[in-house]
């Protein structure tokens, strides 16, 4: 497995994960709740934020280098 | 009248921007009216590509010097994009609220205009499909935008960050714009890499520019990564009331859309990326020279539609000059239209062998001696055995 293919898992799990725990916690049922859909939308952009370091911390430089 | 008829030109993409929203406002069969609509400029795009006789040039000057283009009128047009894409966006989330309400069906008869109520599953995708491919062709005024200064870059980056992609503007000019044609831009797509890999590479490596760049920049001014300074975080913030408005409309659905329409609108961009500059090698530390960019011939369609992106060549040599200033020069030529080539890039193969001709004509003519060493190279490690230049890596 290539470091891209582990950082896409990392991510996918780690997402997967944050969205079963609000799902669990039930935020889906308080969303048009503004005040609720705020907080919410906030962890969604954090979320958003982990996922993209995340990728760049596992496939790190050699992801973007050219073999010759 | 020629002077008219430069300037309208460029409203070929705002307009098809705006029969999308009016799809998505009155609903039903028309939210595929934006599918519909790049289909259409890809059918039109090929033919108008391959027919030499409705070629154009430039917007040009007449015959006293003086530009074509008229400034305050498509400097107007840009900015009033921002509106447009917004309104976009809303009626995407009016559509996933209905959606994801079970809003009841029939129509509605608003200021003598027929709405649609009510979107089935289906619809709900067309309509995400339409609106996501919609924002993302407008991706270009941003990028027009990025290359200017004060208000109207932050412009640029609040109309990038409706598709949660703000880091572009700083990669672009900062990273893009000094570094292609070698892997120090992610931006441009080495031989045998395929536009899915390329999104994901050039997507995350340009976010990764101003990533680090932020982080060189605070840490010398002395202020912590995790701060509102950090314009790498503001910009993913600058997408907080999109992921609002859609969790706040519909919830999960909301989100699903939302998330769908942001990889459309991204992968697009990604096409430019790699349409611009795929397979052309610069040695690092040598100029940006016209050969570093594919110019994509003189098809109406996409030089109208793409406000003049495709005279690559002198927008990089030329980078903060407005697009109606562009000239040709000369540079290498795909001869075929963004649109007509997006077709191509689609299925991998097709692409391969549209563009290996003209990568090795440009390896024998334009490459310099580098240039053509490093080449020989890639052209292995693509796979590519039957170029003229192969040589296995050392």
């Amino acid at each position: 497995m290539s470091k891209v293919q582990l950082a896409l898992l990392a991510i996918a799990v780690f997402t997967g994960a944050i969205g079963y725990i609000l799902y669990i916690l039930g935020v889906g049922d308080h969303h048009f709740n503004p005040l609720w859909a705020l907080g919410t939308s906030i962890v969604f952009l954090v979320v958003l934020l982990i996922d993209v370091w995340m990728f760049f911390a596992i496939s790190g430089e050699e992801a973007y280098r050219w073999k010759i | 009248m020629h002077k008219f008829l430069v300037n309208i030109r460029y409203f070929e993409t705002p307009s098809l921007i705006f029969l999308t929203l009016v799809g998505l406002v009155i609903g039903g069969p028309w939210v595929w009216t934006g599918v519909v609509l790049l289909v259409a400029s890809m059918i039109v795009d090929w033919a108008t590509s391959a027919m030499k006789s409705v070629q154009c040039g430039p917007a040009g000057r007449d015959e006293n010097g003086d530009l074509y283009g008229i400034d305050g009128l498509l400097k107007v047009m840009m900015w009033a994009q921002y509106p447009v894409f917004v309104m976009l966006q809303l009626a995407l989330v009016w559509r996933v609220y209905e959606f994801a309400t079970g809003a009841s069906f029939g129509p509605n008869e608003i200021l003598g205009v027929t709405i649609n109520h009510g979107v089935t599953g289906w619809q709900m995708f067309g309509a995400t499909v339409s609106a996501g491919i919609y924002m993302g062709l407008g991706i270009m005024f941003g990028h027009e935008l990025a290359h200017t200064k004060g208000p109207t870059f932050v412009l640029a980056r609040w109309m990038m960050a409706l598709s949660g992609i703000a880091h572009f503007c700083y990669a672009h000019v900062y990273n893009h714009h000094l570094e292609l044609g070698c892997e120090d831009d992610p931006a441009t797509s080495p031989r045998g890499r395929n536009i899915y890999k390329h999104y994901l590479l050039s997507h995350f490596g340009q976010s990764r520019f101003l990533y680090v760049m932020e982080k060189q920049r605070l840490s010398k001014l002395g202020i912590p990564f995790i701060s509102w300074q950090n314009r790498w975080i503001r910009g993913y913030a600058m997408s907080l009331p999109t992921i609002f408005l859609f969790w706040f409309a519909a919830g999960w659905i909301g989100l699903g859309v939302m998330v769908g329409s942001w990889v459309i609108s991204a992968f697009e961009l990604e096409v430019l990326n790699y349409l611009e500059h795929y397979g052309l090698i610069r040695e690092k530390g040598q100029p940006i020279d016209y050969h570093h960019s594919w110019d994509v011939g003189n098809s109406p369609f996409t030089q109208w539609g793409f406000i003049e992106i495709g005279r690559q060549a002198d927008h990089h040599d030329r980078g903060e000059t407005h697009f109606w200033e562009l000239e040709d020069c000369g540079a290498p030529d795909t001869q075929y239209g963004y649109y007509a080539m997006l077709a191509l890039l689609l299925v991998p193969p097709l692409w391969e062998r549209f563009i290996k001709p003209r990568l090795a004509e440009w390896d024998e003519t334009r490459a310099s001696e580098g240039e053509r060493k490093i080449a020989a190279k890639m052209n292995y490690n693509a796979g590519w055995y039957d170029m003229p230049l192969c040589e296995k890596p050392e």
